[in-house]
């Protein structure tokens, strides 16, 4: 069996079998995609400051407003936390490694492998960064405040609950990332041996 | 930003020089139909948004494969990958009836059995590019890329002689 006989065997394609693309309204169409996920990336990235953006003037209002001291201090807490969350999602943000499909294979696997690294190591920390700086001033107001002890309970409760959850779904998201790197990590130790 | 004429009519140009080309490989890495259009209009997409960057660097056909590959292995290893969705002005025309060759077949299963870095070697050498380009297109050296695709020409015929390409 020649090579040549493999190699035109293989440029044959399917006979039958036809790309076809509109010429005239393709680069229109890509040209609104590419602006559409740029959109997208944009209103996300968005959604999330204005989330910590809310926290923060909400929270600023009630240090301000409170002669609860307990109050004061959670809140002047999630006011700090919600400047955090800024903090590092815009740094992460900026620190994100560039992927180009234009590198050389090797390079765009190791490029995809370090963004996935990132990735996970946001999802792993979210505890540190997201969660308790969030939950503990929560709990702290709600115990300040002058509710019933059981209703107390229920809510701080429902705040450690929610927070397990967050935690749990991240870590969940951390494991299949890993499993994506150890696999980009086989292929890239596959071109080098 | 909006792109110029001249942008669009050489991405058109690229596109109905190579499409062919595009569709072989994506046909290797897709796991079925619906995944090769999915992989082939996400090719078309990073075409488009590489074009104004390209600066002639390496040749266009290096600059093609490098994407077409890059997005295919993507494909493999970043599982939740934003998908381009269904673009209606792209399109793969199945065969009406198959008419597709045995050997043909037994060809592309067999680069199908291979580890996916292996097979874009295997695909840029029956592309018929030397190993000078092959080896800038997956960024190893050149005399890497001859002991692999040595080895995995080996594998490839194994594999073909077991189905009995050579009846």
């Amino acid at each position: 069996m020649k090579d040549e006989d493999l190699k035109s065997l293989w440029k044959k394609n399917n006979p039958e079998e036809q790309l076809i693309f509109d010429h005239l309204k393709l680069s229109e169409i890509m040209e609104q995609k590419v602006q559409k996920f740029e959109k997208d990336i944009q209103r996300r990235n968005l959604r999330e400051i204005l989330a910590a953006l809310v926290i923060i003037v909400f929270f600023t209002y009630q240090l301000f407003s409170t002669i609860n001291p307990g109050v004061k201090i959670g809140s002047g807490l999630l006011v700090m936390a919600g400047i955090l969350i800024i903090i590092k999602l815009v740094m992460t943000r900026n620190s994100k490694p560039t992927i180009s499909f234009q590198a050389s294979v090797k390079e765009h696997l190791e490029q995809t492998k370090t963004y996935l690294m990132n990735e996970k190591k946001l999802l792993d920390s979210v505890m540190f960064w997201y969660i308790l700086p969030l939950m503990i001033p929560l709990a702290i107001i709600t115990y300040s405040n002058p509710y019933h002890f059981i209703i107390k309970m229920a809510y701080v409760i429902f705040i450690i609950g929610v927070s397990v959850f967050v935690y749990l779904w991240n870590r969940k998201a951390g494991k299949e990332i890993q499993v994506q790197i150890i696999e980009m990590d086989k292929a890239i130790a596959g071109m080098e041996h | 930003m909006r792109r110029t004429n001249e942008i669009e009519r050489r991405y058109i140009n690229i596109l109905e020089r190579n499409k062919d080309k595009i569709l072989r490989i994506c046909g290797v890495y897709a796991k079925n139909k619906e995944d090769k259009q999915d992989l082939v209009q996400d090719v078309f997409l990073n075409i488009w948004k590489s074009l104004p960057s390209y600066q002639g660097k390496s040749s266009m056909d290096t600059w093609l494969y490098r994407i077409t590959l890059n997005v295919c292995l993507r494909s493999r290893y970043v599982k939740n990958r934003k998908k381009v969705s269904d673009l209606e002005s792209v399109s793969i025309i199945p065969p009406v009836v198959s008419t597709k060759e045995e050997k043909y077949e037994e060809l592309y299963d067999c680069i199908s059995k291979l580890p996916d870095t292996d097979r874009s070697l295997i695909i840029l050498y029956l592309e018929d590019l030397p190993y000078k380009e092959i080896a800038n297109i997956i960024g190893i050296t050149e005399n890497h890329v001859a002991v692999k695709l040595k080895r995995i020409r080996k594998s490839l015929l194994n594999c073909l002689k077991k189905s009995g390409y050579e009846r």
